[in-house]
């Protein structure tokens, strides 16, 4: 093994691929655009989308509203609704959208309200379920029914001579305790796991299918097979590219898509409550560190595999189905209650995956952490040795 | 018989800007003979040959092919035409037959002439051996006679031939140069470029030599030979460009 | 043009394609399969994840106990919470993930509540917000505030000779008026057009491309185009064959989606609401064909748009590079159906792909608009003959055809 010799074939490479089109596109710009345009976007969209709901008056009609004239006043008088006539058609109306709500009141409502307290009245609220207006609609109304139910109450009790206080037996009061950093990372730590694993795998593949099928198609496999530089050498000068963009694209990727939820969150700010965000630099560089190795393995995996094909094409197709063995444990990120466990270390791609969840939220069991990023380098090392025993093997080399 | 007139083919490139890839090019080929094109990489041979077999359309100029105009009538031309390169690959998941087929098709003929032509002509090619195979595992020499096998298909008139050769082991390369000679003697008008100085003395009745797109000389080897008073080819070919 | 020509292109291109068993099984099997394995799979996995973590006893700790010996009983013999001795940390525990909540009761409390006089005194709860086991501790434990709370006015009011019924004058009962067909339509069929442009895009793109640049890479290009069939009639041949493709791959996702919906009652259930445990997507076959036909232009708009993009490249993996990016910027109108709240009005209606999107959501919530339904489909209609026009075109096109 030549270090000089690897670092020719590396400097060679990396030139090559930067001069590549198609490279810097999908490993350099699309990181870097996808997730501000696709993020912001959606918000933006689901924003004005927002607005636009609230800002229109869905219609209602009230069915027996002379049992209740006092509720069905209020209900005219609240600016979230606009009550129309009635009509028998009501529920094809509602079918048709043009009707949001129906509200039913039993006969003799409000005297029974009155006069009979031990009987709670039921009001029918006809809505049509899952359309997103009509849903609106019903909530409001729920609101202002229980709006009414409190002021009956109120004079419920009044008449009885009991103060009303008598209601309040005590408050409760929420408090989070968890700082906003952890929080935010608990977040991050449900989403960002399964994309740094899957632009890992993703980021790796077009450079080693170009330098190893891509070569075979064009032709420029022998003439470098007939150089002075050993085999050994030629595939650590590969790897270490296909490993550098595998991680150049992970980190664009996730920097973008912090920077995005920062400046989101900031927006969101403005628009709800305040919600602070704010990411851990400690916590994305301890990540950084776990996915290393990860990435290692993936490139040398996918170099071993890519260079049994004749083309481009050829090696795309089997690099496809392998999205599968970084999405089905990237998603175990997504899943509430999977928690890290020793078992669960052992087990490749699952456990980055999981670490990178706790140390996302600030947790750092680092014993734990110690033992994924030995495993993983195991892997990687095992990855890296199958790769060079490919290219000394003839039949993979001039498959035909 | 090939007519062509002043034949000429601009190319526009953005950095280099307009390029006279074929330059006011005349010449007459005979049937029953061969008309070979001799010039370097480059010379406009290709491009002439395309524009005969109207793959591209002049810039001016026309040409007329056994009667027909390559701008007027592009098919009638096509149709009696049969056209080979390097670049006239197979469709490697078709077989033999059925790549050989699917050009019989597009010429219009039913499948009874059609199955009777094809089995006539691997026949004579000596290609029921790979017959059922798929054009991609096919040899190059195998591969070169299904290439032949499709330009014979529908039996044109004419026969346009570019550096068909290049690339070829010494044996393919016989059966191809005796291929181009039997269609000589069926009475074909064929064309051919070439830029193998061999080849050229072996098979041509009339050679046109050309470069940087202008048909620069004409005429037959005897000719060729009192003009520059020399009997090689190669030599010849230099006093004619150096000019 | 001759038909005959034409169907004989189509024929070997189609012949040609079935060959080319690799790609088919990565085009079509591979997404198909895939995408049903993974949303069964996943919300299976999820579901059962979730009910595991409902079933369990979150760890509290309360702080105070003394003051509320009755409720403490209540959280301990609920079984839902196993307590811990209170200690100092508690905040620094819950944000470790080593208790789930805590639960501070001032002194006093419970002498206070049972009394009623003086100010109501204050609970505390004390939560990691997000994580999502502790967020289901604390509504465990306003769960059980609350009941305790019930019963505290109910004994109040009794004391005072009032039944607990006065607290409840009104109950609400909400009943669905809208048709199965509708209700399914809103909640399900927002995705179904999100899914058949989706993949009629994606059953497009290879075949396009390894049919025009592939073509040119293979070196076959100028071989048939020396031959005897037209441009005109090349090209059609090739666009059918991608349009077949195309809508192949469209309707074989929807039975998918279909198939995947029926066999999945996790994902079924969950968010669907009362009556729809039993499912049955009734979306009448009406208003299925009626979408279908809205996409079948946008089909052939997807086939030409695709052929003459590819065209231009010299090889499948230049064509990529292309399609790539347009395949990204389809997507978003398509997406748009699914968004709730973006309903289609006439400006809407001539934005391609986008309109499609829309009228499809709307006729398969069981509502016909016709004037809508017809402008969409005659305006995707003209964008598709543009499409096919350019399509043409390019074949027509030396420097395209040849580019060096």
């Amino acid at each position: 093994m030549d270090a000089r010799n690897v670092g020719i074939v590396y400097r060679k490479e990396l030139t090559d691929i930067l001069r590549d089109r198609r490279t810097i596109i999908s490993s350099i710009l699309l990181p870097i655009l996808l997730f501000p345009l696709l993020i912001l976007g959606i918000g933006a969209l689901a924003t004005v989308v927002v607005r636009k709901a609230t800002r229109e008056s869905p219609t209602v009609m009230l069915k027996g509203e002379e049992h209740a004239p006092d509720l069905a006043r209020r209900l005219r008088e609240n600016k979230r609704l606009e009550v129309v006539a009635f009509r028998d058609d009501y529920v094809q109306q509602i079918n048709d959208k043009k009707l949001r709500a129906v509200v039913e009141f039993p006969i003799s409502f409000e005297t029974n309200v009155r006069e009979k307290p031990a009987e709670p009245q039921t009001i029918k609220i006809f809505h049509y379920e899952g359309e997103l207006r009509s849903q609106a609609v019903l909530r409001w109304l729920e609101a202002a029914v229980k709006d009414y139910s409190e002021s009956v109450v109120t004079q419920r009790l009044t008449a009885a001579r009991v103060p009303t206080e008598v209601l309040n037996a005590f408050a409760v009061e929420k408090m989070n305790v968890a700082s906003a950093e952890k929080v935010t990372g608990n977040i991050l730590g449900m989403i960002l796991p399964y994309f740094i694993i899957i632009l890992c795998l993703t980021g790796a593949m077009v450079p080693a299918i170009d330098l190893t099928a891509g070569e075979k198609e064009r032709g420029t496999i022998e003439t470098i097979l007939a150089s002075p530089i050993g085999r050994g050498d030629l595939v650590l000068g590969k790897f270490l590219l296909v490993l550098l963009v595998s991680i150049v694209t992970t980190a664009l990727s996730v920097l973008s898509f912090a920077g995005t939820v920062l400046i989101g969150g900031e927006l969101l700010a403005k628009i709800q409550k305040s919600f602070v965000l704010a990411v851990s630099g400690k916590s994305i560089a301890v990540v950084f560190f776990m996915v290393v190795p990860l990435a290692a393995t993936f490139s040398a995996l996918l170099l071993a595999i890519s260079l049994i094909a004749r083309s481009y094409r050829e090696a795309q197709s089997y690099l496809g189905p392998l999205i599968f063995i970084a999405i089905l444990p990237g998603m175990a990120s997504m899943l509430p209650g999977v928690e890290l466990n020793p078992g669960l270390a052992l087990v490749p791609v699952l456990n980055v995956s999981l670490v990178a969840k706790e140390i996302f939220a600030g947790q750092y069991h680092w014993n734990l952490i110690g033992l994924i990023f030995l495993s993983t380098c195991v892997w990687a090392a095992l990855a890296l040795y199958v790769a060079v025993r490919q290219f000394h093997r003839e039949e993979v080399l001039f498959r035909m | 018989m090939i007519e062509a007139q002043s034949l000429t083919k601009i190319f526009k490139d953005k950095k280099r800007g307009e390029i006279r890839a074929v330059d006011n090019v005349s010449f007459k080929a005979q049937p029953g003979q061969i008309y070979g094109l001799l010039g370097a990489n480059g010379a406009g041979k290709t491009t002439t040959l395309r524009m005969l077999a109207t793959i591209l359309k002049p810039t001016s100029g026309t040409a007329k092919v056994v009667g027909h105009d390559i701008v007027d009538d592009p098919e009638l031309v096509r149709s009696s035409v049969g056209f080979l390169s390097t670049a006239t690959a197979l469709y490697g998941r078709l077989t033999a037959q059925e790549f050989v087929e699917y050009f019989g098709r597009l010429h219009g003929m039913d499948n009874a002439t059609m199955k009777a032509r094809i089995d006539e002509i691997f026949k004579r090619l000596d290609m029921d051996e790979f017959r059922d195979r798929r054009c991609e595992k096919l040899s190059t020499g195998e591969k070169q006679k299904v290439s032949i096998a499709r330009t014979l298909v529908h039996d044109p008139p004419v026969m346009i031939f570019d550096e068909p050769t290049i690339g070829l082991d010494v044996m393919t390369a016989r059966t191809i140069v005796q291929f181009i000679r039997e269609c000589r003697a069926q009475g074909k008008t064929v064309i051919f470029s070439t830029h193998v100085m061999s080849e050229v003395e072996k098979l041509c009745d009339t050679i046109g030599i050309i470069h940087n797109g202008k048909l620069l000389a004409e005429g037959t080897l005897a000719q060729f030979g009192e003009r520059y008073g020399q009997q090689d080819m190669e030599e010849i070919f230099v006093k004619v460009v150096g000019e | 043009m001759k038909l005959r020509n034409i169907g004989i292109v189509y024929s070997k291109e189609r012949t040609d394609m079935l060959r080319d068993r690799r790609t088919l099984i990565n085009m079509f099997l591979f997404p198909l399969l895939m995408f049903p394995l993974v949303t069964v799979g996943f919300s299976r996995m999820e579901s059962r994840f979730r009910q595991k973590a409902q079933s369990e006893a979150a760890t509290i700790m309360v702080l105070g106990a003394e003051h509320a010996p009755e409720l403490v009983a209540q959280l301990r013999a609920s079984g839902k919470f196993v307590i811990l001795p209170a200690s100092e940390d508690f905040r620094q525990q819950i944000s470790e993930k080593k208790i789930r909540a805590a639960v501070e009761f001032p002194a006093g409390f419970e002498s206070a509540v049972r009394s009623a006089e003086g100010p109501p005194p204050g609970v505390k709860l004390f939560y990691y917000q997000t994580e999502t086991r502790s967020e289901m501790a604390l509504r465990g434990l306003e769960e059980a505030l609350t009941k305790f709370r019930n019963e505290l006015l109910q004994g109040r009011l009794a004391g005072r000779g009032l039944a607990a019924s006065v607290l409840t004058p009104v109950k609400l009962e909400e009943e669905n008026v809208a048709t199965r067909e509708k209700v399914a339509g809103v909640r399900l069929g927002p995705l179904i057009p999100y899914f058949i442009i989706i993949f009629s895009l994606m059953g497009a793109l290879h075949p396009a491309m390894d049919l025009t640049a592939g073509e040119k890479e293979r070196g076959t290009m100028e071989t048939i185009l020396a031959s005897a069939v037209s441009r005109g009639e090349l090209v059609m041949g090739k666009f059918l064959l991608v349009l077949t493709t195309s809508l192949l791959t469209a309707l074989v996702s929807l039975a998918s989606y279909g198939v995947t919906l029926k066999y999945s009652a996790s994902a079924g259930a969950r968010g669907m609401g009362a009556g729809s445990k039993e499912f049955a997507a009734h979306f009448s076959l009406q208003s299925l064909a009626l979408v279908f036909g809205m996409v079948l232009p946008l089909t052939v708009l997807f086939s030409a748009v695709l052929i003459a993009i590819s065209l231009i490249a010299r090889s499948y993996k230049e064509a990529q590079s292309y399609t790539g990016p347009l395949m990204m910027v389809a997507i978003l109108p398509a997406i748009a159906s699914i968004l709730p709240g973006i309903e289609l009005n006439p400006k809407l209606a001539l934005i391609p792909i986008l309109n499609v999107s829309l009228v499809s959501k709307e006729i398969l919530s069981g509502s016909y608009p016709w004037a809508s339904i017809a402008l969409v489909f005659g305006s995707t209609c003209f964008y598709a003959a543009a499409a096919l026009a350019i399509a043409v075109l390019q074949f027509h096109r030396e420097e395209v055809l040849f580019r060096a």
